[in-house]
């Protein structure tokens, strides 16, 4: 019996098949950053001594159309037309606040929820930011799981000055997930690049939580992103850390039962006790660099500093987005823009989280 | 990834021309089913795990039905082999069948892990009606060289309500005539044996699909096949395909295919070969 054959289609078998059929894995060897720039480059004006930021987690252009994991709704594919009209109040809203820096969270740059619209290119030729930087937190081929289908989303940093030496560090995963569940999931990660502004280089650190950990692996990313922020504020950078932190402020009043929760089982909303066990972990970054909205203001009124529901016809109920620097922000600078009385913009029909800006003086 | 191709597709040739001038035999293995437009015997009954039930109905006629299948996807294929005698160098045989997939992707489209399709998106009523053409040229007593082509239709087009396509280099060929009228494919089959227990064949299949893209999907199927006895066989493969499906980001895909296929029935006579 001649073998030869079988040894030959068995070779060719090895080196075809891949042990990630459905590219899910984010491998630390590669280069895990998108590079970006506007198609129409437009210098900034005068540059002032100040820097406006804005954290935004736009929901992937995904407005208000209630979607199956905060159970309001059940869709799961958007239309072409309807991202690009959420998309166009999320570029009115951008040109509207003008930021000079942008962290954006839940962006799709290729996904079958979203048409496939990169909205990262989308922001940048529509508005006056130049360049990007993105990298994916969740990116598959196929997710078979409730016709989620082709994916890649992940987070942003866009600028209106150029980017240079971004990478991607990778958080924890959830480590009660099943290895299945884990291997379709969401990587989270902190997206780094770094910017130089009349002279002053300053390292921009982008995030975006776990929301359903219930584990303590949210705990572990926060840890690894502060971590980070202090090598970095040690090494005498200055920084501006924003995103979508999925944690509560500490001291905050309303921390549970909050009327936008409908969901049960897999996207349920912790449970008051997990809850306010977990208020104190933005601890670690408020006592040690400054924060867009202070413990004071925030203590003073956390209502107005709400930047997160997943009611439409709801109004703000917690605050989930965060910006802290170890330089220096404008004193109460810090704003939510909640609506047009608080920002000068209807906020509420563009995504379930609100934008939070701040102006961050350059030295 | 074109060399891999080449060299692949050079892989299959001198497989093919290799063994064809060793073996002038016919092997026991020639009973069983092929890709070829020979059927089976009458009488004969072949399955296998992911293989169809085919019976033999008559010496030039098969049925093939996936029983595991069928409750979800009702569906059936019959072959007819035109020749009167098939111990011909020519061979032609026809295939004409159906499939109804509506229930099998109403499962599909669920919540939670599974959910291929998403909850909300019901199939409409899919009716898929296939004819094939296949002309066999039997150039060795243990080889041949088969030219296929097939026409698939959706007889239900006009119930399309956008479901949406997974496009997905293996499975996007095979149910893209849920959204389109009609999908093409013609197939340049080698197939044969080449010692007295092994058998092989290799497709080099060729999809088109009539959408504003106009899709090609090019696969390669190569598979080996161990005959253990003239009712029990083990079939170990793979599927390489490629092509230029929207949205689709590998270049290229490949899967690892197996299966154990076995007979029933009479037993088969010895048929002496008249070539």
């Amino acid at each position: 019996m001649n073998f030869k054959p079988i040894i030959y289609l068995s070779i060719i078998s090895l080196i075809l098949f891949s042990c990630d059929p459905f590219n899910t894995i984010i491998k630390n060897d590669e280069i895990n950053v998108v590079v970006y720039e506007s198609n129409n480059i437009i210098s900034p004006q005068t540059i002032d001594t100040t820097l406006n930021i804005v954290t935004w987690n736009i929901k992937f252009g995904g407005g208000r159309i209630d979607m199956f994991f905060d159970c309001h709704g059940d869709r799961v594919l958007m239309t072409k037309a309807e991202v690009m009209e959420n998309m166009q109040g999320i570029i009115a809203n951008i040109n509207h606040m003008n930021p000079d820096i942008l962290y954006l969270q839940e962006v799709d740059i290729d996904a079958k929820r979203s048409a496939y619209i990169d909205q990262v290119q989308y922001i940048l030729d529509n508005t006056d930011l130049n360049y990007a930087v993105y990298a994916t937190q969740w990116k598959a081929d196929y997710i078979p799981s409730y016709g989620i289908g082709q994916m890649n989303s992940g987070n942003a940093i866009l600028s209106k000055f150029p980017l240079n030496n971004a990478e991607r560090m990778a958080l924890p995963l959830i480590d009660s997930q099943s290895g299945l569940e884990k291997y379709f999931y969401l990587r989270r990660h902190l997206l780094i690049a770094e910017t130089t502004v009349k002279g002053q280089n300053i390292t921009l650190l982008n995030t975006h939580t776990s929301a359903y950990s219930t584990d303590g692996t949210k705990k572990l990313q926060l840890e690894k992103v502060k971590e980070k922020s202090s090598e970095l504020a040690s090494n005498g950078k200055t920084f501006i850390l924003g995103g979508d932190f999925n944690n509560l402020a500490p001291n905050t009043q309303n921390y549970c039962n909050f009327n936008d929760d409908v969901c049960e089982g897999e996207f349920a909303t912790q449970a008051c006790d997990v809850l306010i066990e977990e208020l104190p972990n933005m601890k670690i970054f408020i006592d040690d660099f400054n924060e867009a909205i202070s413990q004071a203001r925030y203590d003073a009124d956390e209502s107005k500093f709400y930047t997160f529901t997943s009611d439409k016809d709801g109004f703000w109920n917690r605050k989930l987005d965060y910006i802290f620097t170890n330089g220096n922000f404008e004193l109460n600078s810090g704003l939510v823009h909640q609506d047009v009385s608080t920002g000068g913009f209807e906020t509420m029909p563009l995504s379930d989280h609100a934008p939070v800006s701040v102006v961050y003086k350059l030295n | 990834m074109k060399n891999t191709f080449t060299y692949l597709l050079i892989f299959t040739l001198l497989i093919n021309l290799s063994y064809s001038q060793e073996n002038t035999k016919e092997s026991s293995i020639n009973s069983w089913s092929n890709t070829t437009a020979k059927t089976i015997k009458k009488g004969r009954i072949e399955s296998g795990i992911f293989a169809p039930l085919r019976i033999g109905l008559k010496n030039n006629m098969e049925v093939q039905v996936h029983p595991l299948w069928f409750f979800v996807i009702p569906n059936a294929r019959l072959k007819k082999n035109w020749n009167k005698d098939q111990t011909k160098k020519l061979q032609v045989a026809t295939e004409h069948g159906f499939t109804y997939p509506t229930i099998l992707l109403n499962l599909l489209a669920k919540s939670g892990t599974g959910g291929v399709l998403p909850p909300t998106q019901k199939a409409p009523s899919i009716l898929t009606l296939k004819n094939k053409l296949i002309v066999s040229y039997f150039y060795d007593k243990n080889h041949s060289v088969s030219l296929k082509a097939a026409l698939e239709f959706n007889m239900l087009h006009s119930m399309n309500n956008g479901m949406p396509e997974i496009e997905l280099l293996i499975v996007y060929p095979r149910t893209a005539v849920y959204n389109n009228f009609y999908t093409g494919e013609i197939a340049l089959a080698f197939e044969g044996v080449f010692a007295k227990k092994i058998g092989y064949d290799a497709d080099l299949r060729m999809f088109l699909i009539p959408n504003e893209k106009f899709t090609w999907v090019f696969e390669w199927n190569p598979k080996l096949y161990y005959n253990v006895s003239n009712k029990f066989r083990i079939m170990l493969g793979a599927l390489i395909t490629t092509g230029n499906i929207e949205n689709e980001k590998a270049s290229y895909r490949a899967l690892p295919v197996f299966d154990l296929q076995f007979t029933m029935g009479k037993k088969k006579k010895k048929v002496t070969p008249k070539f």
